[in-house]
């Protein structure tokens, strides 16, 4: 089982490796429970938190908006209550009927006016043609009738036009803000008060408003002009604040009575919440800002109460989350360690757990299992020791027949090895105490191996054969064709007396018979046997059938081997009489072009030779003719018989030229015929002369080849034997290379006897014998044996050493007599001998063969 | 009115040979000879006319040129009346048929067996001198 074990955790790597790419962290049951657990309270709290931070967040925007805007409206109207109320005690000087009023009445109203509204620096009354009439100044003495004439200025101009006019704010003295309030007269060409209006009052209006901590309004005018501002600096220097988004909305919608603006940035660059607020007859408007972290104060500690409850949460869920899983995990890990036990082999282990719910079922189906497993198990080893054995018991025997197999392979050719090699193992592996091969010889059966019987078995059996039709196993078996089996040999009644024997002297009771088949035949018999009754199981008799295969593949292994081993041999000798066949073909091509070459001397040579015989002859008649008249000249005796001496001497050597010179001519005639040139037609011809001339050219040729060569010539021509009509220079073809063969046998055999008083003779018959003539050529050489006589005449067989004999002679020459001349050429032998060859010409041997040939 | 024997032969000595040979015929006056040297020779010699009679024309025929066997025809054509004899060293089958065929009235082989071209040249010269007289 520990295998087992180790097979699951390579698995676990396997798949941890494979997982590698995507690299999980490993985590356990109850952590993921914990963090599920953790991550809902966790993300409901968040959702919750966010809801509720963003509508608290709306809320005291809205909140803080709308108490700025009610600032700015109470400003707004506070500040356009005090230009209402100036504009309304100013309205007491405006009556139409004031301008018919005396001076002094007039300036006591101004006076009045001065008291009753300290915000009027400066009154005065223009007429209204637009002079100064009158002008009163609590800082400047009056001036009455002063007549400055502003009829031009916007102060006079406007006011008439629109009744009243605001001019945009100015400074005294550096730093109180004023602005000039005129207002026309009620009636007809009315004139107009002019007042100085110190706007202190507005200032200080504005500066009052606090908002918060650092919140405060400003005033800015119709064209975003700063007016009024707690930091006076800022007013001074005529800030315009148009380009806020703020500043710009307020002013694009002044008609709204208080806006409510988006948050922008302060001056101060400060994120701010600002709401507006107009004044209406002014075009002023009041802007009350508020940075935005003040406003939205209370949000930031909605959202930190907010977060504390959501850490808290986090905190409870993943405590609670956490024990729940533990206790949900606990048992798990139990089982898992109880799996994990089964695993690693201890079945006897099983798994407790109580929960009461399908974790316990579990444990309970793996203690069920567990139990099973167990008991397979234990059967399981049973069944594996039992083929076990079976195995080891294979595996001997696949040893033994490797072994086997070994010997085998390495004494491929040594088959007496292999059998013995064969029984010894087989009687080994199949508990026989004896085993034997026997084969088929003839009609019986022979021990070739045995193993395990005594001498005495051996040496009967060796003597005594087994018949094929005996009724032993052997014989049994080798009939059947197959296995055969003979549990108690004695038990056989039927056993014949040689088979008696045989048991008697082996001892063996048991025995079985395999047959060693070869294509369906048997070949032999592979017998294994015991002394005791007790028969060989299938198994065994199916081992012994693979060694009866070895044996067989043994013997057909040697049988193959000696079959390509004669096959090459043959082929070798094919080979080299192919080679020799081919060097005599080259030597036949150098004959043939030197039988040309000599053809031509010959020819060459010819046509001189007959003017030497020529002139020869003809001189000779000449100096006949000349002694002739040498006879009838009246000469002195001495002189006489001196001339005819010297005639006669010259006649003898004319006779020696003449001589000579036919007899160059004879060779040269020979060597016409020898190289098939010359005259090719056949003709009428002494046998005899052709013969002997054939023998000459013959010995003289050997001669010239062998100086020290020597034969003695016999002769026993028959002076009968007349002319036959033959191809002349194709027989004496023939004749020469009869002849010559004699000269080489006889040769051969004085140097083969070494034998001084040894004298090669050839002798040349011719004999008449009617209708054909009859050549005999015999010589007393080396002979030739019968083999080589029946292939004597085959086109380049020869017995003569490669390159000496062309073995086209005989083979020419039988195709000459026989094709030709329609002759016959026989051969008789006795080696060491002689050797004749026997020729026999019909006299009209070409008539006839050419006859032959035609039809 | 004399008779002519006339033989075509490259080899020079040849004349000498025969003019040896035939001496007292030709110291008798039975018959001249002549010699032509080479086919060409032979042909404007029988063409060119003549104050003697040609009764025999004796041809080698391995002659460097026209051969003898080339010759033979012309001079048939130009003097069928007169008989040529071939004369040559190959004394084959082939070249004496090929001989007979083409009109040649004898064949002889070297080395010239001159007993039998004497008789030949009588003969001939006999039967000229008959068909003269008649």
């Amino acid at each position: 089982m520990a295998h087992v074990t180790e097979l699951a955790v390579h698995g676990e790597e396997v798949a941890q490796r494979s997982y590698g790419v995507f690299r999980r962290p490993r985590m356990s049951l109850a952590m993921k429970l914990a963090l599920a657990l953790v991550g809902l309270v966790s993300l409901v709290l968040v959702i919750n938190g966010i809801v509720s931070m963003w509508l608290g967040y709306n809320e005291a925007k809205a909140v803080a908006l709308r108490v700025q805007n009610e600032k700015a409206q109470s400003a707004a109207e506070r500040v356009n209550g005090f230009v209402s109320d100036i504009e309304s005690q100013i309205g007491w000087t405006t009556r139409a009927e004031w301008s018919r009023v005396g001076l002094e009445q007039q300036r006591y109203d101004f006076i009045r006016l001065l008291r009753q509204a300290p915000a009027i620096t400066e009154i005065s009354y223009l007429d209204r043609i637009g002079k100064e009439q009158l002008k009163l100044s609590r800082l400047e003495p009056d001036a009455i009738g002063s007549q400055k004439d502003f009829a031009e200025e916007e102060k006079f101009k406007r006011a008439v036009a629109d009744k009243v006019w605001f001019s945009p704010v100015y400074f005294r003295r550096g730093s109180e803000p004023y602005m000039t309030i005129a207002v026309a007269h009620a009636g007809r060409n009315p004139g107009v008060t002019v007042a100085e209006v110190n706007l202190k009052l507005v200032w200080d209006v504005i500066s009052a408003i606090r908002v918060g901590e650092k919140g405060y309004a400003f005033v800015v005018d119709r064209g975003g002009h700063l007016i009024a501002h707690p930091d006076l600096s800022l007013v001074l220097r005529d800030v315009n604040l148009s380009h806020m988004p703020q500043v710009a909305q307020a002013l694009t919608h002044p008609s709204e009575p208080a806006s409510i603006q988006q948050a922008a940035k302060s001056l101060e660059g400060a994120e701010v919440l600002t709401a507006s607020a107009p004044i209406a007859r002014l075009g002023w408007i009041v802007l009350v800002q508020v940075p935005e972290t003040e406003a939205l104060a209370p949000v930031r500690s909605s959202l930190i109460q907010t977060s504390a409850l959501l850490a808290l949460g986090l905190f409870l869920a993943a405590v609670v989350g956490s024990l729940l899983a533990r206790r949900m995990v606990v048992p798990i890990k139990r089982l898992q360690l109880g799996a994990e036990r089964l695993g690693s082999g201890d079945l006897s282990q099983r798994i407790t757990i109580r929960t009461g719910d399908e974790i316990e079922d579990l444990a309970k189906r793996f203690n069920s299992m567990a139990t099973r497993v167990q008991e397979s198990y234990e059967t399981l080893e049973a069944k594996v020791e039992e083929r076990t054995t079976d195995l080891n018991e294979a595996l001997r025997q696949q040893t033994a027949t490797a072994e086997v197999l070994k010997v085998i392979s390495r004494s491929t050719f040594h088959l007496q090895t292999v059998f013995e090699t064969l029984v010894a193992s087989a009687s080994k592996l199949c508990d026989a105490e004896m085993c034997v091969i026997l084969l088929r010889e003839g009609a019986a059966y022979a021990i070739a191996a045995s193993h395990g019987f005594s001498p005495q078995f051996q040496e009967y059996a060796r003597a005594h054969p087994l018949p094929v039709g005996a009724t032993s196993t052997t014989a049994r078996t080798a009939s059947a064709g197959k296995p055969v089996q003979v549990i108690d040999v004695l038990a056989d009644d039927s056993l014949d007396e040689l088979t008696r024997e045989y048991q008697r002297l082996g001892g063996y009771r048991t025995n079985v018979g395999i047959p060693l088949l070869r294509e369906g035949e048997t070949i032999g018999v592979f017998v294994l046997a015991r002394p005791t009754v007790r028969p060989f199981t299938d198994r065994q008799i199916d081992l012994v059938q693979t060694f009866a295969d070895q044996a067989v593949i043994a013997l057909e292994n040697v049988r193959l081997f000696e079959k390509v081993e004669a096959r090459t041999r043959e082929l070798g000798q094919s080979l080299e009489e192919l080679r020799v066949a081919q060097d005599r073909l080259v030597h036949t091509e150098k004959l043939a072009s030197l039988g040309q070459l000599t053809a031509g001397i010959a020819h060459e040579i010819k046509n001189p030779l007959n003017f030497v015989n020529n002139f020869a002859s003809l001189s000779k008649e000449l100096a006949a003719e000349l002694k002739e008249l040498i006879d009838r000249a009246s000469l002195s005796e001495t002189l006489h018989s001196e001339v005819v001496e010297i005639i006669t001497t010259l006649t003898g050597n004319l006779d020696k030229v003449a001589q000579h010179g036919k007899r160059a001519d004879s060779i040269v005639k020979n060597m016409l015929l020898h190289s098939r040139e010359g005259t090719g037609d056949h003709r009428p011809i002494s046998i005899n002369p052709l013969v002997e001339e054939s023998l000459n050219l013959a010995y003289h040729g050997a001669r010239a080849e062998r100086p020290n060569f020597n034969v003695s010539l016999e002769k026993d021509l028959d002076p009968t034997a007349g002319e036959v009509d033959i191809y002349p220079q194709e027989v004496t073809r023939v004749l020469l290379n009869l002849i010559s063969n004699g000269f080489y046998a006889s040769a051969k055999r004085k140097s083969q006897l070494n034998d001084p008083d040894f004298v090669p003779v050839l002798t040349m018959k011719t004999r008449n014998l009617g209708s054909s003539v009859e050549i005999r050529i015999r010589d007393n050489g080396i002979g030739i044996t019968d083999e080589v006589r029946e292939k004597i005449f085959n086109p380049f067989f020869t017995t003569k050493p490669a390159g000496e004999g062309t073995g086209l002679g005989l083979s020419i020459s039988h195709d000459i007599i026989v094709k030709q001349h329609g002759g016959r050429l026989d051969v008789s032998s006795v080696p060491g001998s002689y050797t004749e060859f026997v020729i026999i010409l019909p006299r009209s041997g070409p008539q006839l063969a050419a006859k032959g040939a035609n039809e | 009115m004399s008779v002519l024997v006339l033989v075509v032969d490259d080899e020079l000595d040849v004349g000498d040979l025969f003019r040896q040979q035939f001496r007292r015929e030709l110291r008798a006056g039975l018959f001249v000879m002549e010699f032509a040297y080479s086919a060409p020779e032979a042909l404007a010699r029988i063409t060119l006319p003549s104050d003697v009679n040609l009764i025999l024309l004796l041809s080698d025929i391995n002659m460097p040129g026209m051969t003898g066997l080339e010759l033979l025809p012309k001079v048939r054509e130009i003097r069928p009346d007169v008989p040529v004899v071939m004369i040559t060293a190959y004394g084959d089958a082939d070249t004496r048929a090929r001989a007979l065929q083409a009109g040649a009235a004898g064949f002889l082989t070297k080395p010239i067996d001159f007993k039998l071209l004497r008789e030949g040249i009588t003969e001939r010269l006999s039967s000229f001198q008959n068909s003269a007289s008649d």
